[in-house]
């Protein structure tokens, strides 16, 4: 029973950060209709700009936090804005370029950092204890920011301006501009967005985790795995998808152990997409 | 006058739309365009909003030319689109739908617009939460309506306002479109279907073949309209 | 648009050929010299180039597959569990690891193709996720982590392929097969697959059963990433997960990207001189991954054609001028 608890607090603490990168992820395709495969290397970089302002400058981890989240939503936004901009409807063309951006960012990490590990720590250690059961502080330090920010998503998509601006182009473009909406300003924004809520994800969690150039593209494939299960482009599905696919990822590794939760999760989902192509909560999405 | 269209081209690929209309949109009138399937009214609309743009011409709005003005800037130099088919943004809920017509004009704007639309509008305040995608298709074009008159333009583009809806509702819309006009609101209308729209307007044009056949008043066009095999 | 009224094109074009000979060409290559760093790099080359035309052959359809490496790894496995049995023979493991991947290929591809553009990218990725999972689960099988090592040499009509020129001469003759398969399959259907690039809709929308040549075209191009895997085991003598890595799938799209996606020389001529540049790097070959995003970055902004394209384009302009 303890154990069974115990795997809970885990999966769901994993299912709020799963959640925090799918949802940029979802956003970026929704909006834009850009596959971002640049995703895990703003988890990545979010990571790697932490460390280096902790380890390299001194600066106190919350700080370094904030640091991590400015400088991947600022270089989303020059990238959305210099080059996705320019080729925007090519679904194609701007996959590539993120692909081509995530090559470069991880070769620039392995150039600065190597290809170590690096001896990153989270600074709240420590459990609390419930009766028999443990939670580690810092996942709940974790789980409780995650949460903290998928409100605050929440609130800044569904009560401002802005967000309303955003569901709309995702929703029609064309007349969405036609009612007076820019594309050149909130396009970059919602970019800026997704990155910088990757980039917070990976300051939180490499710690934890571990902080080397190949902690992007597992991030990567579970951000493909939870929004094809929560249907691309819903925000609704994509917070879902990412609990569920934290709570068996949880139970599994408890109970099977390997990877063996990971593969039953991912031929469950393309099960999934047999009799549901659009994922739990999709609709038909733009003709992409 | 408000809206001047001199000699307007429009061109899809090889095949010519529109070829050389020239249209004149009077301060507080409202101005019909009538035609059938592929007479070019919705090009004009469109190159108007500035969703596909003029091979040739001249589109005049307040004494402005429009030819280098990007479609997101137009509405806000005083133009409000509804799009044939209505076009509602169907995830969003119906008062957010009436809201992104009138982005980033401040809290105290949008709720100017929102409770005057709402006293108009009834309909809107029973629906406000539900997502406009599953509203029936004449409460759809009032919310499309409403969207584009959420900025207060000067000047209202209504592209097909009654396409497939049933008499109850042209008869709402109607209203609706009698209610804009009281404020003052300049319409530029396209309609197949003259003979509720010819009660609504002012003056009108007849289109056919991407070019305009007739122009006059209401009530030369209704004339007209009513003899002709534009019906 | 039925096939009837499409024109056929000749079978093979100028590209093709061209393809076809500079593998004719390559086998000349071990005759000449005894370098092992040139049999290394040709080897490396040799097997790139067929992954990158399963890549290419997707891509003339608009689509984008991360898929490449799960069937190579299909074509590998195969060939090195056969070996377990001192089934060595050419031909006989030449259509196993061109069938088995292909017949694995036919109900993915139903799954797979009734997905459109973006979703099909994800599940591709997914899925060479998911061959990378079951290697490693799969102990029994596949050896699991450890991987099947100890291959025996392949045997074409009675002669051992041991040595590492004995080796890249195999090497060639697979290139230069997937290069045939690939070539008559494009060309064949040209007009189809260059409907369905440019416009699925309105190319359905004509009466193209576009399905049909969707799944033709995985299928075969499933088929021609197992001969890589075929070509890559028996290069390295060993079939490991790590060589069947989702990330290898980035390097053949890289190649067939800079390449040019236009025609079949386009993952020729990226493959080769993206090897050769990894190669470069010598020890520090990981930093080819950054010059393989700037390639793409400059190719997708600037040099749509990518080289192959560059160049005709280029070439086409000096006539002109002349």
């Amino acid at each position: 029973m303890e154990q069974f608890l115990q795997a809970g607090i885990i999966g769901i603490s994993l299912g709020a950060q799963y959640a925090l990168l799918a949802l940029g992820f979802t956003l970026i395709f929704g909006i834009l209709g850009v596959v971002n495969f640049s995703h895990g290397g703003f988890y990545m970089l979010g990571g790697y700009v932490a460390y280096a302002c902790v380890d390299r400058l001194g600066v106190p981890y919350p700080v370094a936090v904030l640091a991590a989240v400015g400088t991947t939503a600022a270089l989303g936004w020059v990238f959305e804005l210099l080059l996705i901009e320019r080729l925007v409807d090519d679904h194609l063309a701007t996959l590539m370029l993120t692909l081509g951006l995530y090559l470069v960012m991880s070769t620039a990490m392995l150039e600065v950092f190597g290809p170590l590990a690096m001896d990153f720590r989270f600074p709240i250690t420590g459990a609390l204890r419930f009766g028999p059961v443990y939670a580690p502080l810092e996942n709940l330090v974790v789980l409780g920011i995650c949460l903290t920010a998928i409100m605050g998503l929440w609130l800044v998509l569904f009560r401002t301006d802005i967000g309303r601006a955003l569901r709309a182009l995702a929703d029609d473009r064309a007349v969405a501009m036609a009612q007076g909406l820019r594309p050149k300003l909130l396009f970059p924004a919602a970019f800026a967005l997704a990155t910088g809520l990757a980039g917070l994800t990976g300051a939180l969690v490499t710690p934890i985790l571990s902080l080397s150039p190949g902690v992007a593209d597992p991030v990567l494939a579970t951000s493909f795995l939870t929004v094809i299960l929560g249907g691309l482009g819903s925000l609704g599905g994509a917070a879902l998808a990412a609990f569920i696919v934290g709570i068996v990822e949880a139970y599994s590794s408890v109970y099977f152990g390997g990877s063996i939760g990971a593969l039953i999760l991912f031929v469950l989902v393309l099960l999934l997409l047999v009799f549901r192509p659009t994922g739990l909560l999709g609709r038909e999405v733009r003709g992409a | 006058m408000l809206l001047k269209i001199e000699n307007l081209h429009v061109r899809y690929g090889g095949i010519e739309a529109l070829s050389g209309i020239s249209i004149d949109v009077p301060e507080g009138e409202t101005v019909l365009l009538v035609g059938a399937n592929g007479a070019g009214k919705s090009s004009t609309i469109n190159a108007v909003i500035g969703l596909v743009p003029a091979a040739g011409g001249r589109i005049v709005f307040d004494g402005a030319d429009l030819g280098s003005v990007p479609c997101e800037r137009r509405a806000r130099l005083g133009i409000g689109y509804s799009p044939e088919g209505r076009r509602v943004f169907p995830t969003l809920s119906v008062t957010d739908n009436v809201l992104s017509g009138a982005f980033g004009l401040g809290r105290v704007n949008q709720k100017e617009a929102l409770d005057w639309l709402f006293s108009v509008f009834p309909l809107l305040v029973d629906r406000a939460k539900q997502p406009a995608g599953q509203l029936s298709g004449g409460q759809q074009q009032i919310v499309a309506i409403s969207r584009a008159m959420a900025s207060f333009p000067r000047l209202l583009l209504l592209d097909e306002p009654f396409l497939g809806l049933a008499p109850v509702w042209i008869k709402q819309i109607s209203d609706a479109i009698l209610a804009l006009r009281a404020r003052g609101t300049t319409v530029l209308m396209t309609e197949q279907m003259a003979r509720p729209a010819l009660k609504l307007a002012t003056r009108g044009y007849v289109m056919r073949g991407g070019e305009v056949r007739r122009s006059g008043t209401v009530e030369e066009i209704r004339d007209l309209a009513l003899a002709d095999e534009y019906l | 648009m039925s096939g009837s009224l499409l024109p056929r094109a000749r079978l093979l074009g100028g590209a093709e050929i061209a393809a076809i000979l500079v593998f004719a060409a390559c086998f000349a290559v071990p005759m000449m010299t005894k370098s092992v760093l040139v049999f290394s790099v040709l080897n490396q080359a040799l097997v790139g180039v067929v992954a990158a035309q399963s890549v290419w052959i997707m891509l003339r359809m608009n689509l984008m597959s991360f898929a490449s490496p799960a069937f190579m790894a299909i074509g590998g496995y195969t060939v090195a569990i056969a070996g377990q049995y001192e089934i060595t023979n050419v031909f006989l493991l030449t259509a196993a690891a061109f069938i088995l991947p292909a017949l694995v290929a036919i109900p993915l591809g139903a799954l797979v193709l009734r997905l459109r553009g973006t979703y099909f990218v994800l599940v591709t990725f997914v899925l060479s996720q998911i061959m990378q999972l079951l290697l490693f689960e799969t102990p029994g099988l596949t050896g699991g982590s450890n991987g099947i090592s100890g291959i025996p040499p392949v045997n074409v009509l009675g002669t051992d392929m041991a040595t590492n020129r004995q080796v890249v001469l195999f090497a060639c003759g697979i290139a230069l097969l997937a290069t045939v398969i690939t070539a008559c399959l494009t060309r064949y259907f040209k007009q189809h697959f260059a409907a369905i690039e440019e416009n699925e809709i309105l190319a359905e929308s004509l009466g193209l059963v576009v399905w049909r040549y969707k799944a033709l075209g995985f299928v075969v191009a499933a088929g021609i990433a197992g001969l890589a895997g075929f070509s890559l085991v028996t290069m390295l003598l060993t079939a490991h997960p790590s060589s069947f890595d989702s990330g290898t799938a980035v390097d053949f799209i890289a190649y067939t990207i800079i390449g040019g996606r236009a025609s079949i020389l386009g993952p020729v001529v990226g493959t080769a001189l993206m090897v050769y540049a990894t190669n470069l790097f010598g020890t520090h070959g990981q930093y080819a991954q950054g010059l393989y995003g700037v390639l793409i970055l400059v190719v997708v902004l600037a040099l749509r054609g990518g080289i192959v394209g560059t160049v005709e384009t280029l070439v086409r302009k000096l006539r002109g001028a002349s």
